[in-house]
């Protein structure tokens, strides 16, 4: 992948970060708490399972050169960068 | 060898058995009275009890491996066994517990470096012969008031020629009618480790210190939708080596690897999770990473998840990773350089993985819910590095 490619990845990376930023920060429309039960559904939860979490966060940084973001420390821990 | 390697792997089963008791001691609390049994019932409560094994498989060649001619590409074939046991407590309506201890039993994957059965650590033909890496983390959730929440946790990890140290802090907070939610972490990890020659003699000890802040925020944006967005900043200090890579040299020769001292990580991502109406669930994830070695990396993963009835849920998954390599990598070194590496983990390379998995929970009478999961993962890289990972779990939610 080119410079230029990159470039524009990133460009679009940092206007989807900055429109998310700028919706979440204009005040959504509040959802009420009776209107959440989708968000209770096993299919949607995320944090019912850190081991697998553990596991695949450890797959993917011990084999490249970026980790982070994503609440926890980029390297550092069992030899790795 | 094989002996002794058994004895820890049987030594780590045993540490993780050692938290059974747990649940016995509810079981027995038929010889406490009616109120002292209410009254701890109130108090502590088990949440979740789980184990989950995954085994890795994996094979490819780098330069930085001595597993192989002296011009390179060296082996850089690998199998793990991972165990991880986690028990998750509530006291009271304010404090959770949480206790993780997860164990690797790795081949080729370090130097072995203090087993007495080998005079010097084996760096050059295998890598490692086999090897046993522990670890335990506990972290404390603190309640503050209806919509605020501490986060302390603390570990240690250890292997044969590695010990390290874990610290971190985080603070949530609820917003806008719990429509919202910040946090703040920071992360403090401390590595101290053997140095080796390219030979494999132990050339004294090194450390690093990596220090971390994350900020995260997401919100609801509909009875059905939630994103995300967060961003880390990692600083890291130390022997950023494991000192037992090489680097093959143009005249025909290896010289271990040199990396800086210091290295700046920034890494933001920006997620999106959507219920469908026909019982599912789509996953949307990118994230986008620079550094100051030069590396740029972006992540996009997509993940669908489908109720197939009230106690089966499966799902697949598919990540593509992209990064430049660092400017110092080389497969050939010319004489002089200051920094030089051959860590094919750290070249420009793509990555992809698919996965697919399933969960089955079934009511108990007595042990809450049962939980059995499992899934494949196939990662495949550029450079041909292949890793196949299946994992299995088993848990009790109550």
């Amino acid at each position: 992948m080119t410079d230029g490619v990159l470039k524009v990845l990133a460009g679009v990376a940092l206007g989807a970060a900055g429109l998310a930023v700028a919706t979440l920060l204009g005040g959504c429309a509040v959802v009420p708490q009776n209107h959440r039960a989708h968000f209770a559904d096993p299919v949607m939860r995320d944090a019912d399972d850190a081991l697998d979490a553990h596991r695949k966060r450890k797959l993917y940084t011990t084999r490249e050169a970026a980790a982070g973001g994503d609440g926890k420390t980029a390297g550092g821990g069992c030899s790795c960068q | 060898m094989r002996r002794r390697l058994l004895a820890r792997a049987l030594f780590a089963c045993a540490l993780l058995l050692s938290f059974a008791p747990v649940r016995t001691s509810r079981a027995d609390a038929g010889s406490f009275s009616d109120a002292e049994v209410l009254a701890a019932e109130a108090s502590t409560r088990l949440e979740l009890v789980q184990t989950r094994v995954t085994a890795y498989e994996q094979k490819g060649f780098g330069y930085q491996s001595q597993a192989g001619p002296l011009s390179g590409p060296g082996s850089e074939t690998l199998h793990v066994l991972q165990v991880q046991g986690e028990f998750v407590m509530h006291q009271g309506e304010r404090l959770t517990h949480r206790v993780w201890v997860p164990v690797d039993l790795v081949t080729s994957a370090s130097a072995n470096a203090v087993d007495s059965y080998y005079a010097k650590p084996d760096v050059i033909s295998t890598a490692s012969a086999q090897n046993l890496a522990s670890e335990i983390q506990y972290q404390l959730s603190a309640r503050a008031d209806d919509d605020s929440t501490w986060n302390a946790g603390a570990g240690v990890h250890h292997e044969e020629n590695f010990l390290s140290w874990f610290y971190s802090l985080e603070y949530e907070r609820t917003l806008a009618e719990k429509n919202a939610t910040l946090s703040v972490a920071w992360n403090q990890i401390l590595d101290w480790f053997d140095a080796f020659t390219l030979g494999g003699k132990r050339a004294g000890r090194a450390s690093r210190a990596s220090s971390n802040v994350n900020v995260g925020l997401s919100q609801l944006l509909s009875p059905s939708t939630l994103v995300g967005v967060s961003y880390g900043l990692t600083l890291q200090r130390g022997e950023l080596s494991n000192t037992w890579n090489s680097v093959p040299t143009a005249a025909g020769g290896r010289v271990s690897e040199s990396l800086p001292k210091e290295r700046v990580r920034h890494a933001a991502s920006l997620s999106l999770a959507q219920w469908l109406p026909w019982g599912g669930a789509l996953k949307l994830r990118y994230r986008f990473y620079r550094d100051d070695w030069d590396v740029s990396a972006h992540s996009a993963e997509v993940e669908l998840r489908q109720s197939l009835a009230d106690w089966l849920i499966v799902g697949a998954s598919y990540r593509y990773h992209h990064q430049t390599g660092v400017s110092f990598f080389t497969t050939s070194a010319p004489p002089g350089l200051k920094y030089v590496t051959a860590d094919s983990d750290l070249a420009l390379l793509f990555a992809q993985a698919l996965g697919v998995n399933a969960a089955v929970t079934l009511p108990t009478a007595s042990f809450g819910s049962l939980v059995l999961s499992c899934g494949y993962e196939h990662y495949f890289r550029s450079d041909a590095l292949r890793v196949n990972v299946a994992t299995w779990a088993t848990g009790f939610h109550f």
